[in-house]
């Protein structure tokens, strides 16, 4: 009976970690995460993911957050709510929400949801909300000119 | 129990030490409204980094003194809130909309600086 239990607790502990690990937040830039979301989120993977963008947020002190939903399979009304109260906890902390990788199916769930989108800036993909981010922090990436070969 | 409020330039900084009793509130509330008065301000940052809770209370009466202040022509800024206070905070639908939020004292700070060059002077 104690192997059962040891077992199942094992699991759930490397669940965990398995949750952990599938939402990393990275930094990309001073002041700029990004958080890839892959997968099926469930509400208590939306509410560790908020956790840790929160704790991100602080110790990067970053005043930009780009969220890729790229990866993510479907959203339903809680998650597509949890996005909205991760948008607003992130504004709290002093930072920037650009949300991207709406697929037409998402866009469509949200609308038909009524989660405000004028509470959310969106972009269509990664690439693009990430030049958003960097312009908002006022950076510009210009291409190195050729070193002359005389 | 007062909360002190520093003069910094045209602008005045209220560091929150400690849990607030609702009449704490009301008080710094009133003390502000004074003192942006009296000091001519331009800005106000109220410091809620050491806030291990934000009730509906005390986010209201913030949301009522930054827009007494927004009347007397200042702006407010909300510096430090944690993040599990943040997280709270939006899951039960206390909101500090209209009020702009910083990460730390410096960033606010920042801001305001940032806004008064854009904005001229009095």
């Amino acid at each position: 009976m104690g192997f059962v239990r040891e077992r199942e607790r094992v699991i759930r502990e490397q669940q965990e970690a398995i949750r952990e690990l599938s939402t990393p937040v990275l930094q990309v830039r001073e002041r700029l995460l990004i958080l890839p979301m892959i997968g099926l989120i469930d509400p208590q993977r939306a509410r560790q993911l908020t956790e840790q963008l929160l704790r991100g947020i602080r110790a990067n002190r970053a005043k930009v957050v780009v969220i890729d939903i790229t990866g993510v399979a479907a959203m339903d009304a809680n998650v597509a709510n949890h996005l909205v109260l991760t948008v607003e906890a992130a504004r709290l902390l002093g930072a920037r929400v650009i949300v991207t990788g709406l697929s037409p199916e998402i866009a469509q769930t949200l609308v038909n949801i009524g989660v405000d989108l004028g509470k959310m800036n969106t972009v269509g993909d990664l690439q693009g909300g990430i030049e958003e981010a960097e312009r908002v922090l006022g950076y510009k990436v210009v291409p190195v000119p050729e070193p002359n070969h005389e | 129990m007062q909360v002190p409020i520093l003069k910094q330039g045209p602008f005045l900084i209220a560091t929150i030490q400690s849990a607030l009793t609702d009449a704490d509130i009301v008080e710094l509330r009133d003390a502000l409204e004074e003192q942006v008065g009296k000091s001519r301000s331009r800005g106000v940052i109220i410091d809620v980094t050491a806030l291990d809770v934000m009730d509906s209370f005390a986010t209201g009466t913030l949301r009522d003194v930054a827009q007494m202040i927004r009347l007397r022509g200042a702006e407010t800024v909300i510096v430090g809130i944690q993040p599990d206070v943040a997280f709270a905070m939006v899951h039960m639908g206390l909101s500090l909309e209209g009020v702009t939020t910083t990460l730390d004292l410096e960033e606010g700070l920042d801001y305001l600086n940032r806004r008064a060059r854009a904005v001229p002077s009095r």
